[in-house]
């Protein structure tokens, strides 16, 4: 089986091979094909640089030629212009393909006409340290959007949840699905001017997959049986056991250059500078401060049009706010407060993006407690929730109310006919009174053991969002004699007693599918340690397994749509909704696209924009 | 916000010496109610305590009772401090917050003033070997960052309202130990403590009934002040997430939910802000008022 | 002296052993373990966990891994960062430091500046307007919340005003606010000591003598009273490198300001026990030889001050 169907043709490859004769057919069909004209152009012009330097790719650009940006060179692409950019970082692979046969442009920049400019800083901010940037660790997306542009992977997920090629050119799955055959993009160079090789992706699998080093990221290969460099631009990953997920999971995880990684290890590359192919590479990294990274001239797809990518640390939540307002920074990676989020959507100095997460914000319930193990106290909690003024309320409708495990995010996989539950005190008091449970004379509901039903919830410490939403619950639970007591914890302490089944109820987001835009639910995977609610559910764990085995993407939908409905059906935690993800760009940052599903992908595309002062 | 908790010794040395007659109590109680800045914060705590104890009679509405739909709605009639992020009265919460306040305050002064001055008496009193120990434990009490010692203990224990008031209590005495180990220390030698020694009075029975009541006057300002130390001590904590649990209204914790919306919901932050400050000053002045009412050359 | 100061440093050593001890209890007695920390959203096994608390060597027992710790700081070595992924401690005390010490610095500095001549000025000028006004405001500088205050400001500068940068240690407009802040509270303490010390000395009988002998009361004022006024100065000098860390640790969250005050609040809540018990450490070593360089300054400036 094919997998790369979203990618018929591999135009680069056939460029870079192509006679002028043929480049001007090409030019032609696409024309045919409704390609914008700039973007061919493009395209050719940048083919014509790269052809002097097999070594570099064809849509290179501005560094294309082999004596690094040569005039002609330069200005060939800036005379034509902003597709040149849009393709640049694109490679004018795969979403140049796509380009033509959409017969749209893929860009803003495209249709907006305007040629963009070299030079600027982009600055954002993050609310925490960003220690170092490894593609080995589990960081918040403070630590990520910097990390993956000094990184790439052989793939990605696009802004669309598409999973795209970047260091491979090119991948097959076996019909088995058990090999995973990646052709790697020739002409790549790591940021201190080697090659980038299949010898550096074969060492960094085989680093991942070694338990004695502890990578955190391990467990996205645990079913690697082996990986093979039959040449320096093939790998091949076999698997012991077919895992969909592989692609979006394990192979958009960041290459760093073997030569620099195996010299000390992992604790070395962190402390050290990290070497990628990204194209940024890390200029100074200020602990608790700011990282900022400069622009990497030789970047396989053309150096990037802003110099300088910075991320300031901002703790303060209202503080990013002010810095956004004021100007001080371009975009925050981290999310505001919803009112200060609807001030900024009404903004026109801000580019806006928003789109459902995938992350449920949920109360994971701890379904071994004798209070929570039965399924119609559950689903009683559910009914007595206001999840709408949740919604409207707390987070403004910047919110999706959920159904089950999946986010709307997920289109293909989203299944909406499942068990709903509507806010219904009289359903509740009902299922609590099958499940045993009758008012006493506080009003607090017994059983006949005399028990009290009092469970704890735990909040994170200086959560004010998700202490509100807490808060609200508590008085939703009372109404149907549920006390539900509330505990600050920090946010380690939290995770590590939920970890170890040691709470009644937790409240936080967390993904139960769709990651990398793949509906694979490892938090319900039964001894998964993020398996919070410890379902233990037979059922449940047969479709997942079937569903990371499915090959037959209609088959697979089936599958995650009946576990869907299984998880509606039994509420294994309480699901309140889909936070949005919300990004702001001052508009100041032209070259964006008009939407994004993924948003935080933006942040991975930054050597297509550029900045333009008002 | 610790800083009120190691008085340099020598702005108490009037007042100890003063102490050691008894008489002097009438004459203090004179000359502080001639020092107005301290009758005014007499007056404030007066009224927050006033506050704390009707609580549920002077305020308007239910602390607790949640409208969503008025999230954050600003200051009005019907609402005069605004409503909060959740959808409650921050009048009425900001009432029972005085509550939190005080008895924290209180209480948690109360603790560490029994541990310090015992631990300090014993020190002083015994001397040597007991005294050398005490000593390096109170060095080392007062050496450690305050607010690390808190926030490590918060959680440890988890946090509560209980909690809070015995990690503040515990850990702020090494100010009274220090202060008391001093006086006793010169006490010791002192007629009436051996007259006491030679008819065979025990040495419990000394320290309580001899060489406690001689160092009150001291202890008393220090507690007065620390009191306002403590206040601001809890509600850094709570700011901090580390404080008393939701949904009980405790002015830090008020605050620290505010600062997320400063911008949109500013009077979330500055109600409690300011009541933390009114009761802190009340406090402050009456022990000032106080040291200088026990200080009897301080002669107005 | 040489004795005395010898036995104090002893003193000292064994307060600092204390002071480990007391951090190691009391961080592992906290629920919660920096592997949460590390393998946050990362699924995995519970083997797979296991390993990685190896690899950490959080799996050794408590009191190997205090004898470990110890012996390392022994050495000069205060070990690794868990949560800065494998940072030294050193590392991130050296990049922490200088931004903790300018702004307190700063902060001193300043307070020093306004608070000692607006001190004696309302001790000698007592019960006058200036007095009153100067009592007013530097009893309200302790009772207001520091972190209150400064979010005040921010919105009241940065936000309405937009003069000030709101965050960061960048150029000298990024100090006005949190060095604000910070000598705001100081300089009202430091303002009554300096007033309550100078009213002190002012009743002494050696000033009184001292007018006796018909000394003009500017000689008496320089001469007697404020040089013994500004004595217990030192001690507040001493004692504000105390609360160094407590002090700023709210401050430097408000103001992101990227010093020791943050990276302890940050290590704590993430359990990177090392970088607790490092700067905890050094911190109480600090206090302790700050008082007593105090005292030992104290013996020289002050006669009436001997040591056995």
């Amino acid at each position: 089986m094919l997998y790369d169907a979203n990618h018929p043709l591999d135009l680069a490859e056939a460029l870079r091979n192509a006679t002028p004769a043929q480049r001007r057919e090409f030019s032609r069909r696409a024309a045919l094909l409704g390609m914008s004209g700039s973007v061919v152009a493009a395209l050719l012009a940048a083919c014509g640089g790269s052809t002097a330097a097999p070594t570099n790719t064809p849509a290179g650009g501005t560094q294309a030629a082999p004596t690094k940006g040569t005039i002609p060179t330069v200005a060939v692409n800036q005379s034509t212009a902003p597709a040149a950019s849009g393709v640049a970082s694109t490679a004018g692979t795969a979403p140049a393909a796509s380009a033509a046969t959409s017969g749209s442009p893929t860009t803003a920049a495209a249709s907006s006409g305007k040629k963009p400019k070299r030079g600027g800083t982009f600055i954002t901010m993050g609310h925490q340290d960003v220690p170092y940037l490894s593609p080995d660790d589990a960081g918040p997306t403070v630590w990520y959007v910097l990390t993956y542009n000094v990184h790439e992977a052989l793939l990605k997920v696009d802004e669309n949840f598409k999973l795209v090629p970047v260091l491979a050119e090119s991948y097959q799955v076996s019909s088995d699905g058990k090999t995973w055959t990646f052709k790697l993009r020739k002409g790549v160079k790591f940021h201190d001017g080697m090659p980038f090789t299949s010898a550096d992706v074969k060492y960094y699998y085989d680093w991942l997959r070694e338990p004695k080093n502890a990578a955190i990221n391990q467990s996205n290969f645990n079913d690697v049986a082996s990986v093979e460099a039959p040449d320096p631009s093939t790998i091949i990953v076999t698997l012991s056991r077919v895992f969909v997920p592989f692609g979006a999971l394990s192979a958009t995880i960041g290459i760093p250059a073997k030569h620099v990684h195996e010299k000390g290890g992992e604790t070395a590359y962190k402390k050290g500078t990290p070497v990628g192919t990204g194209p940024y590479k890390l200029m100074e990294l200020k602990l608790g401060d700011h990282v900022t990274l400069q622009a990497f001239d030789d970047y396989w797809a053309g150096r990037p049009w802003i110099d300088f990518w910075r991320e300031n640390i901002v703790p303060e939540t209202s503080v990013r706010a002010i810095a956004l307002r004021t100007g001080d920074a371009d975009s925050s990676t981290w999310p505001l407060a919803p009112e200060d989020t609807l001030n900024f959507i009404k903004d026109p100095k801000f580019q806006t993006y928003r789109a459902p997460g995938v992350a449920v914000n949920h109360f994971p319930l701890n379904t071994t407690r004798p209070l929570l193990s039965d399924k119609r106290v559950r689903q009683a909690m559910m009914y007595a929730m206001d999840r709408d003024a949740m919604v409207k309320d707390l987070l403004k409708g910047l919110a999706v109310k959920a159904t089950s495990n999946l986010s709307p995010a997920l289109e293909f996989y989203y299944e909406p006919n499942v068990t709903q539950y509507p806010r219904d005190l009289d359903k509740a008091k009902a299922l609590l009174k099958d499940a045993g449970w009758t008012p006493g004379p506080d009003g607090i509901l017994v059983n006949a053991q005399g028990q009290k039903f009092s469970v704890v919830c735990i909040v994170f410490s200086g959560d004010s969002l998700r202490k509100s939403e807490a808060e609200i619950a508590q008085r939703n639970f009372k109404e149907v004699g549920i006390d539900m007591q509330l505990k600050e914890m920090e946010t380690t302490a939290a995770l590590n007693v939920e970890r170890a089944g040691d709470y009644d109820i937790g409240l936080f987001n967390w993904t139960y599918g769709g990651s990398g835009g793949d509906p694979n639910a490892q938090a319900l995977y039964k001894g998964n340690t993020n398996a919070w609610s410890r379902w233990d559910n037979p059922d449940a764990q047969k479709l997942l397994e079937a569903g990371a085995a499915e090959l037959d993407s209609e088959k697979r939908k089936k599958i995650y749509s009946d576990l869907q409905k299984l998880v509606a059906q039994e509420v294994p935690f309480l699901y309140v909704m889909y936070w949005e993800t919300i990004l702001f760009f001052n508009k100041r940052i032209k070259g964006m696209p008009d939407k994004a599903t993924n948003p935080y992908w933006l942040y991975q595309d930054f050597a297509k924009y550029w900045i333009e002062e008002a | 916000m610790s800083s009120e908790f190691v008085a340099p010794p020598q702005t108490l040395a009037p007042v100890q010496a003063a102490f050691r007659r008894q008489n002097e109590w009438r004459r203090a109680w004179r000359r502080f109610l001639r020092f107005k800045p301290a009758v005014a914060g007499l007056v404030l705590i007066a009224f927050i305590a006033l506050l704390a104890i009707f609580a549920p009679l002077v305020s308007p509405y239910d602390p607790y009772a949640i409208d969503t739909t008025t999230r954050g709605a600003a200051p009005s009639l019907a609402h005069p401090f605004g409503i909060d992020e959740v959808g409650r009265d921050m009048l009425s919460r900001a009432i029972y917050g005085s509550r939190v306040a005080m008895l924290v305050g209180l209480s948690a002064t109360g603790i560490s003033l029994i541990i310090g001055v015992l631990i300090g008496a014993t020190a002083g009193y015994f001397g040597g070997f007991v005294d050398a120990l005490l000593s390096r434990i109170v060095d080392a009490l007062i050496a450690f960052p305050l607010l690390v010692l808190l926030i490590a203990m918060a959680a440890a224990l988890g946090p509560s309202l209980r909690n809070v008031i015995i990690i503040i209590g515990v850990t702020v005495w090494g100010q009274y130990a220090r202060v008391v180990r001093a006086e006793v220390l010169s006490l010791r030698e002192r007629e009436f403590v051996t007259a006491a020694r030679t008819v065979g009075a025990t040495d419990g029975r000394i320290i309580v009934r001899h060489i406690i009541p001689n160092v009150l006057g001291p202890i008393i300002v220090l507690a007065s002040l620390s009191v306002a130390g403590i206040i601001l001590l809890e509600a850094a904590l709570s700011f901090l997430g580390l404080g008393v649990q939701p949904p009980t209204p405790s002015w830090g914790s008020m605050l620290s939910a505010g600062r997320t919306y400063i911008l949109t919901y500013p009077h979330i932050a500055l109600f409690p802000g300011l009541a933390i400050v009114v009761t802190v000053l009340g406090f402050n002045l009456l022990g000032d008022g106080l040291r200088d009412a026990l200080d009897p050359r301080g002669n107005r | 002296m040489t004795r005395y100061v010898i036995l104090r440093v002893l003193q000292g050593i064994v307060v600092i052993w204390i002071v480990t001890l007391m951090v190691f209890m009391i961080l592992h007695l906290t629920p919660g373990d920096p592997v949460d920390l590390i393998v946050g959203e990362a699924n995995m096994t519970t083997e797979q966990r296991e390993q990685i608390r190896h690899f950490w060597g959080l799996d050794k027992p408590i009191y190997v891994q205090y004898f470990t710790w110890l012996n390392n700081v022994l050495h000069g070595n205060f070990g690794e960062s868990v949560s800065f992924g494998g940072r030294p401690v050193t590392d991130l005390l050296r990049a922490a430091a200088p931004n903790t010490l300018k702004l307190n610095g700063l902060a001193l500095f300043f307070s020093l500046v306004v608070a000692l001549p607006v001190g004696v000025f309302a001790a000698v000028k007592r019960y006058t307007l200036f007095d009153g006004t100067a009592t007013v405001f530097s009893t309200l500088g302790i009772s207001i919340p520091n972190f209150w205050l400064g979010l005040v400001l921010i919105i009241l500068f940065s936000l309405k005003l937009g003069w000030l940068p709101p965050f960061g240690s960048n150029g000298w407009k990024a100090y006005i606010l949190p060095v604000f802040v910070l000598a705001t509270e100081q300089m009202a303490l430091i303002a009554r000591l300096t007033r309550a010390t100078t009213l002190e000395v002012m009743n002494q009988e050696y000033v009184a003598t001292a007018r006796a002998k018909g000394l003009t009361e500017r000689v008496v004022m320089m001469r007697h009273i404020v040089r013994n006024a500004l004595l217990p100065i030192i001690t507040v000098i001493g004692f504000r490198v105390g609360v160094l860390l407590s002090g700023t640790i709210v401050i430097e969250t408000v103001f992101a300001w990227p010093g020791i005050g943050r990276l302890l609040f940050q290590a704590i809540s993430r359990r990177d026990y090392l970088v607790v018990q490092s700067i905890v450490t050094i911190g109480a070593a600090v206090v302790i030889l700050a008082t007593l360089l105090t005292d030992i300054i104290y013996a020289y400036v002050d006669p009436r001050i001997r040591y056995r």
